[in-house]
């Protein structure tokens, strides 16, 4: 079964850590990463497609209905809110919540029925024969990974693919977050057992 | 004893072990022996002339990784600290690390990718040995004469000059910005491991190998930890101390 995926937007470290610690009660559930702004968040949940987005309640309202409208019907992210128990600030838009002053039992029911949705919507939305292998490195990264492997900097990745260094960093990020390797030297050694490249062309 | 619960001088040393056996290597480079019986980690400490206060500050850290040490005024010296962590580092460069590379050395694969594995497993794992010795070596030949110079002068009350002209070029604040993790590519190679090396024909040692590097990471963040949280603060109270004898 593929995971339930989750970005984070939330300004304060402290309720941050707690929702983390929250979801990882949860089996198959990941947080692909965790923000505390609201800048670029289309373009982020656009990259990242992940099942949902928690954010607080302040963040959300910032942002335009029409942005949120596109991120539930064009990208199918469900969204939970975070904030204080005040019924005036519900919003059709939002699916859950989740409320400062909840028990831990309260937060967790809350959050189990909202994963639990999720699960339901993505098995209905896919082909169950299928699996959804979101560990497989695109074309543009295994590109990228043997360029890595040769030695080259993220500035000359960006300068040899004809891509901006901001680009060439956040294939960089993927790569890590697929294969679970961060450093170059991990990477090439990733390269080489894969057939990627030749032990001779290292430098 | 809950697991993550705070370690007393009054606790026996035999049941803190038993709560938390990744102490074992800490505990080992104080070079206390085992056959400890039910004795208190108080009693031991007077038997082998070490101090309660910074044993306990150890201990914790190892344990509890949201520890942070405490406020009240501690009792054991820079020197101490520097001790241990020097002798963690000896440990990690000369025990574990070579350890370890002797077990990479022995693997074998029934394919013709045996040499290219063995190479490239050989060649990132030298190329840590590398970065761990550079990261070691440069504390022990900078950072932590630097800080044993700033508690002898702050105790001594000598050298004010000097060590405010020290702290101008590099300072303890320079340590805490600059100190990097080394864990990075143990947590790679674990990954490389466990998802894509070729299955090796001596499976057990990969295993071992495995267990070990799990064992060293831990180890080592809780050293970094220790670095971090311990003797950062204590020299940078230090620090502030001196200035204001200007
Ligand atoms: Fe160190
Ligand atoms: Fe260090």
């Amino acid at each position: 079964m593929s995971k339930i995926t989750f970005l984070i937007f939330e300004k304060s470290y402290l309720i941050r850590k707690g929702i983390v610690t929250l979801i990882e009660e949860f089996e198959n559930c990941e947080i692909i990463f965790e923000y505390n702004d609201i800048e670029n968040i289309h373009s982020l949940i656009k990259q990242h497609k992940p099942n949902a987005v928690i954010i607080n309640l302040a963040l959300f309202n910032f942002i335009p209905i029409n942005l949120i409208t596109r991120i539930r019907n064009e990208l199918h992210c469900a969204i939970m809110a975070i904030g204080p128990d005040f019924e005036s600030l519900k919003s059709e838009f939002i699916d859950e919540y989740l409320y400062y002053f909840d028990d831990k039992s309260e937060l967790l029911k809350r959050l189990k029925h909202f994963v639990d949705n999720l699960k339901r919507t993505e098995s209905l939305g896919k082909n169950p024969g299928i699996k959804k292998t979101d560990h497989e490195l695109s074309e543009r990264e295994k590109g990228v990974v043997i360029l890595v492997a040769k030695g080259l900097t993220n500035k000359e990745i960006a300068d040899t693919l004809f891509i901006s260094i901001h680009t060439a960093m956040t294939h960089r990020k993927n790569i890590a977050r697929k294969l679970g390797i961060k450093t170059a030297s991990g990477i090439t050694v990733y390269a080489i057992l894969n057939k990627l490249i030749d032990m001779k062309d290292l430098k | 004893m809950k697991s993550t619960s705070l370690i007393k001088a009054n606790h026996a040393l035999a049941n803190v072990i038993h709560t938390d056996f990744t102490l074992l290597s800490v505990i080992k480079r104080f070079d206390i022996k085992l056959g400890i019986s039910d004795s208190t980690i108080r009693e031991i400490c007077e038997n082998y002339n070490i101090s309660l206060a910074f044993f306990l500050e150890i201990l914790n850290a190892y344990h509890d990784k949201n520890y942070f040490a405490t406020k009240k005024l501690q009792s054991f010296s820079i020197q101490l600290i520097v001790n241990f962590l020097k002798s963690s580092h000896h440990y990690y460069n000369n025990e574990k690390i070579l350890s370890i590379e002797r077990q990479i050395q022995k693997l074998e694969w029934d394919s013709p990718d045996h040499e290219r594995n063995l190479t490239i497993l050989k060649k990132f794992f030298n190329e840590y040995k590398n970065e761990v010795k550079a990261h070691t070596g440069h504390e022990e030949e900078t950072v932590y004469p630097y800080a044993i110079f700033i508690e002898e002068s702050c105790s001594k009350n000598e050298n004010i000059e000097e060590c405010i002209s020290k702290m101008q070029n590099y300072s303890i604040t320079n340590y805490a910005k600059e100190h990097d993790n080394i864990e990075e590519k143990l947590k790679d190679l674990k990954n490389i491991i466990i998802k894509y090396l070729p299955p090796p024909s001596n499976q057990n040692i990969l295993y071992e190998i495995l267990s070990e590097l799990f064992l060293l990471e831990k180890d080592l963040s809780d050293h970094a930890r220790i670095e971090e949280k311990i003797l950062v603060p204590k020299i940078l109270e230090m620090e502030e101390k001196l200035k204001q004898k200007i």
